[in-house]
Parts: structure tokens; C-alpha cells; sequence
């Protein structure tokens, strides 16, 4: 009979163990985001100073942010800090943490601890290493490439607008695979310049876009914000994309040379997250949410037969019955600490979705082609809308000239 | 009494086992950090991608060396001819980033050293310090060296044109997969035509853990 008192007691403990043990996420190497920042630095001959104390102010927060979420947030941070260089015009800084993306993307995880506690009942989607959706992997694609070609590596560039094209192929159920115009027209671009017409022509018609006549100049402007995570279900099991509420920024005119363009919007990345179907990881999520609920109903109904169990010891002990209030009071201890058990599983399982999500992305791509001479290719052209006015530079790329910018707020 | 043991044993061995099963704990992978050792580069690599690593770009260039070496239309000439290889006409067609010197300086090193005169390399990518030489030389600023002055620098008898082509396929299972040709030609810079061809060619496969399917 001692030990049967004891059962509670020890339910607790199992209780409290499984609560504290089970629920915390898997620990991760500290990040890189510095050393990355010193590479880039070092590779484009920057006279700085490598530490982290020296590096860009605008990227601090990243570098902070880096050093608690560690590694496994890397390709996250690397893919925010990124967009923030490249707005900032240090596109070699751009190049390098988008290249250290993609070399983390196109790692294949199998046997990976972390990717293997992800899938389990009690720790969090979030445990793994972030890689991204497809949109967000084909967008690393994108702003590798738009830095391969402001460094004036065109061969990088095609290999990096290709490479990005591919990723949103991933997913199996996708209604459209294959349809990020974008990257099909830049890819083409990218030949365009390099000297490769005809190939280029092919990259033209996929994306049905075709540049203007001579056109040797491209701009692209980003307006908008990106596609926003949430998850939605009982649990927050199921991954879900909507638009920001902060969507356009209104019309994008373009003033070159004395002309005035309207540049065709030749992306949404709303669209291209919206348009997929489920993930594989989807089904382990339901699986979750399935054995949170099932482990739960275990419990209520292990918590009903203990107290009739115990009710019965009672009125049997009552009656003299000593032996099966005894019997029942056991079995009722016992059905009490399942449903402590079944209770903390449930209380433990987090089929929760992850939401981390890559927040500086833009929501639209606008592009215009056009013709400049090489005496005025390098003159400021000025992006204007209801965000007000800017001016821009364009810069050399292998036969053409580019010019890319961000419209924020 | 004894029922009540059985249950209490029964029962502690039960909450072991769901604390064992359910507690799914994982530690830091190489938490105290691994020293810096030197690896062989021609060994396949731990690292796990579907693209282009060291021992790729070592056995690709030892190939194309032996390959080159052994073509009849250089052995049957009676002057060295003057090749030219570079990364400036060897493209990248496919979905594996790769710096593209390091094939072609591999390449060109390993043709250095094997050819023994039989073919000489014209050091293009030196091009703007040989011409400062020249004209320092020319102006009388410095001697005019031991060996010979010419005309001119070096024309291209043959040039190393090539290209990295790839082709992805996904499975429904989850399985990528990578083919990669990597084409290598040297073409005739006087008469336009392609005197030698090879190719190197492989194809890796892998399954991403189904949390990033």
C-alpha cells in the first residue's frame, strides 16, 4: 500500500520530467554571420577592419540576432541582412551571405539531428535548420544573381537565376511549377549581356517577356511587401501565406534620359506562395495535432475512470468491503497516472507550423529594358510614385548596364 | 498487498519507458569545436550536395590533361602549337555555382607540367603586365632581358572553349538528383573548328530529410 501512496508522487515527477525535458529544442552551433561579413569584405579588398564592431551599423541588429538564433537560423539571417546590404549598396556583402544561402540550401539533410527531433511529437517544426519555402529559396536565387551581375559575373548570375527557377519546382503539388517569370526573363538577361542572343532569346520566350529593341539597360524596382507566414488549425498545424497588408506602393515611373517609362510588374511573390500545394511535412504536422488530441482524450478519459474507481473504493470501504475498496483504490491510482502521463504528452506535443519567414522580401518586381548610349548609360535615373522620388545608378554588366532598387515603406 | 507491488512496478517501469521514448533530446553536434586538419582533396568530401566538390574538379582536369596529351592532331605538329586556357569562353549552363578557374587554371597547371614542350600556354590573363613590360622595355626604362624580344606577344593557335551543363530531376520519394556534363573543347582560332572534344561526366543523388520536402 506504501507504494500505491507513492504513485502520485512519482506521476508528478514523470509529469514534470516529460513537461521540461521534452518541450525545449534541440541546441545549435553559433552563427556565422560575422565571419561571412569579413569574407565578403576581404574578397572585394575592402580596407576594414574585421570585427564585428566594425562592421555596417545598418547591419547590427542581424549580427545580434545571428549570435542567439545561431546557426539555425543562418539561412534566415543571412537572406534578410542580405536584401538590407543590398539596399544599402553593398552588394558584395549581398553576394556573399546569398552564396552562403544557397551552399545551405543545396545541402542535403539526411541524418540530421535537429531535421530528425522536428519530426518528433514534442519538439517544435522550428527546431530545424531554416532552408526556407520555395519562393523564399527561389528568391536567394534572385538576389545571388542580381549581385552576380552587379559584380560583373554574368556566368554566376545565369547559374543563380537558374538555380532559383529550380527550387520553385520543389514541391510536388504545386499548380504551377516552374512559372517564376522573373527569374526565367533575368536568367535570360543575364545571357542577353554575356553575349549568348540566341539562348537568351529561349530564356525571352519562356518567361514571355521580351526586351525592347537594342535595349542594353535593365531596371528593376521592388515595391510591396512580401508574403506574410501564419499558421492556422486547431493546433496552428497547417502553413499558410496571405498578402501583407501593406501590398503595392502604386504606380513605379521610371525617367531616363528625358523619357518617361512604366515598367511592367513581372512578379508577385504573393501569387508564387499562394500557389502551392501542401508540404510533406504537412501529414507529420496532422500527425501531431492528431496524437495531441488522442493523447489528450486518453487522459480525460483515464482522469473519469480514477474517479470511479476511487468513488467505488470509498462506498466499498464504507460498506466493509476492505479488499475491493483496496483492489479499486489500486486500479484507480493507476488510471490517475496515466492520465497525468497521457496529459503531460499532450500538454508536450507541439505540432505548431513554422512561420519563421523572411520579412524584407518585396511583393512585386517591376522591370523596364531599355536602350542607353554609352555617353549617358552611367547618368542617374529617377524611380518616382506616390513613395516620392529617388535617384539611381546604373552599373556596367558585361555588354549592358543594370540598375536595381528597393521602394520601402 | 502483492497486487498493489505488481501494479507499482508495472507502473514504474511504464513511465521510464514513455520518459525514454518520448524524450527525444539531441546535444550540440561537435560542441567543443573540431581542430583544423588537412584533408585530400581527391577523396569524396562529407559534405552533402548534389554539385561539383575538389575531387570533381581534380579528376575532371586529370582527364582532360591525359585527354589532350594524347590527341594525335598536337602530336603530329612540327612547332609547339600556342594554347590558350582561360575561363573567358567556358560558361556555366546549369544549376551548380562553381568558380570557373578553378577548373580552367587546374586544367591549364596540369597541361604546364605534363606537355614538355609539346604545346605551349599563352598567358593571356597576364596580358596588361606583359604589355607594361614590353613598353618599359621599349622605352629604355629597363633592359630588354636575356632571352629575345618579339614583335609581338603570343597569338592563339588553339583555345580552351567548354561549358558546365546540369540537369535536375525530383522524385516523387523525395530524391534529387544532379547530372552534370562538363564539356571541353579546344578549338582551331584560325581556321573556326573544334580539333579536340572530351567530356567529364557524373551524376549524384540524395533524399532531404522529409521536414524539407
Amino acid at each position: 500500500m506504501d507504494s500505491v501512496k507513492q504513485l502520485p508522487l512519482i506521476s508528478i515527477f514523470v509529469a514534470s520530467t516529460l513537461a521540461a525535458g521534452c518541450a525545449s529544442v534541440t541546441k545549435t552551433q553559433p552563427g556565422i554571420l560575422s565571419n561571412l561579413l569579413d569574407e565578403a569584405n576581404n574578397s572585394a579588398g575592402k580596407q576594414v577592419s574585421n570585427s564585428p564592431q566594425t562592421h555596417p551599423v545598418y547591419l547590427q541588429p542581424y549580427i545580434a540576432q545571428n549570435k542567439k538564433t545561431g546557426l539555425r537560423d543562418q539561412v534566415l539571417v543571412n537572406m534578410r541582412a542580405g536584401v538590407t546590404a543590398l539596399e544599402h549598396g553593398d552588394h558584395h556583402i549581398t553576394r556573399r551571405l546569398m552564396e552562403d544561402a544557397y551552399t545551405r540550401i543545396e545541402t542535403i539533410y539526411a541524418d540530421n539531428k535537429a531535421a530528425k527531433a522536428a519530426r518528433s511529437n514534442y519538439v517544435e517544426e522550428a527546431n530545424k535548420d531554416f532552408k526556407g519555402e520555395p519562393y523564399e529559396r527561389a528568391m536567394v536565387g534572385y538576389y545571388l544573381g542580381i549581385a552576380d551581375m552587379l559584380n560583373d559575373n554574368l556566368q554566376s548570375a545565369k547559374t543563380a537565376f537558374s538555380w532559383g527557377e529550380y527550387q520553385d519546382t520543389m514541391s510536388a503539388g504545386e499548380e504551377y511549377q516552374a512559372d517564376m517569370t522573373s527569374l526565367m526573363f533575368l536568367r535570360g538577361w543575364a545571357k542577353h549581356c554575356a553575349g549568348e542572343t540566341s539562348a537568351a532569346k529561349d530564356d525571352f520566350a519562356a518567361a514571355n517577356l521580351t526586351p525592347q529593341q537594342n535595349a542594353n539597360l535593365l531596371v528593376l524596382i521592388e515595391s510591396g511587401q512580401g508574403p506574410v507566414k501564419y499558421a492556422s488549425g486547431k493546433h496552428s498545424e497547417k502553413l499558410k501565406f496571405k498578402a501583407a497588408p501593406q501590398t503595392d506602393n502604386g504606380f513605379i515611373k521610371i525617367k531616363f534620359n528625358e523619357q518617361n517609362f512604366y515598367p511592367d510588374k513581372i512578379e508577385d511573390l504573393v501569387h508564387q506562395a499562394t500557389t502551392r500545394n501542401g508540404r510533406s511535412i504537412d501529414a507529420i504536422l496532422q500527425g501531431k495535432a492528431e496524437f495531441k488530441d488522442s493523447t489528450k482524450n486518453v487522459a480525460d478519459v483515464a482522469a473519469a475512470t480514477a474517479t470511479a474507481s476511487l468513488t467505488y473504493a470509498n462506498v466499498s470501504s464504507m460498506y466493509g468491503d476492505h479488499n475491493s475498496a483496496q483492489n479499486a483504490s489500486a486500479i484507480g491510482a493507476l488510471f490517475a497516472l496515466g492520465s497525468l502521463v497521457a496529459g503531460a504528452m499532450s500538454e508536450n506535443t507541439i505540432p505548431e507550423a513554422d512561420t519563421r519567414q523572411w520579412n524584407n522580401l518585396p511583393r512585386f518586381i517591376h522591370a523596364q529594358t531599355m536602350f542607353a548610349d554609352d555617353d549617358y548609360a552611367l547618368s542617374d535615373i529617377v524611380v518616382s510614385g506616390e513613395f516620392g522620388e529617388v535617384k539611381i545608378k546604373p552599373q556596367q554588366t558585361g555588354q549592358c548596364y543594370f540598375a536595381w532598387h528597393k521602394v520601402s515603406g | 498487498m502483492s497486487i498493489c507491488k505488481k501494479y507499482f512496478e508495472f507502473s514504474c517501469a511504464l513511465m521510464l519507458s514513455i520518459s525514454v521514448i518520448a524524450c527525444s533530446s539531441t546535444s550540440v553536434p561537435n560542441a567543443s569545436g573540431i581542430q583544423t586538419k588537412y584533408i585530400n582533396p581527391n577523396k569524396e568530401s562529407r559534405s552533402s550536395g548534389v554539385g561539383i566538390e575538389s575531387n570533381d574538379v581534380i579528376n575532371m582536369a586529370d582527364k582532360m590533361v591525359r585527354s589532350i596529351l594524347n590527341e594525335p592532331t598536337f602530336a603530329g605538329l612540327s612547332q609547339a602549337p600556342r594554347v590558350l586556357v582561360d575561363e573567358t569562353n567556358f560558361t556555366l549552363d546549369g544549376n551548380s555555382r562553381i568558380n570557373r578557374k578553378l577548373i580552367t587554371t587546374r586544367l591549364r597547371n596540369g597541361l604546364t607540367q605534363a606537355a614538355n614542350g609539346r604545346m605551349v600556354f599563352v598567358a593571356r590573363y597576364a596580358q596588361r603586365a606583359i604589355e607594361a613590360e614590353r613598353e618599359l622595355k621599349l622605352a629604355g626604362l629597363v633592359d630588354k632581358g636575356t632571352i629575345r624580344q618579339t614583335q609581338a606577344t603570343a597569338g592563339v593557335d588553339f583555345k580552351l572553349v567548354g561549358n558546365i551543363l546540369t540537369s535536375d530531376e525530383r522524385h516523387a520519394n523525395g530524391m534529387t538528383s544532379r547530372y552534370h556534363f562538363i564539356n571541353f573543347e579546344l578549338v582551331d582560332m584560325e581556321l573556326g573548328v573544334t580539333v579536340w572534344a572530351d567530356a567529364y561526366e557524373f551524376k549524384k543523388t540524395g533524399v532531404d530529410d522529409v521536414v524539407y520536402r
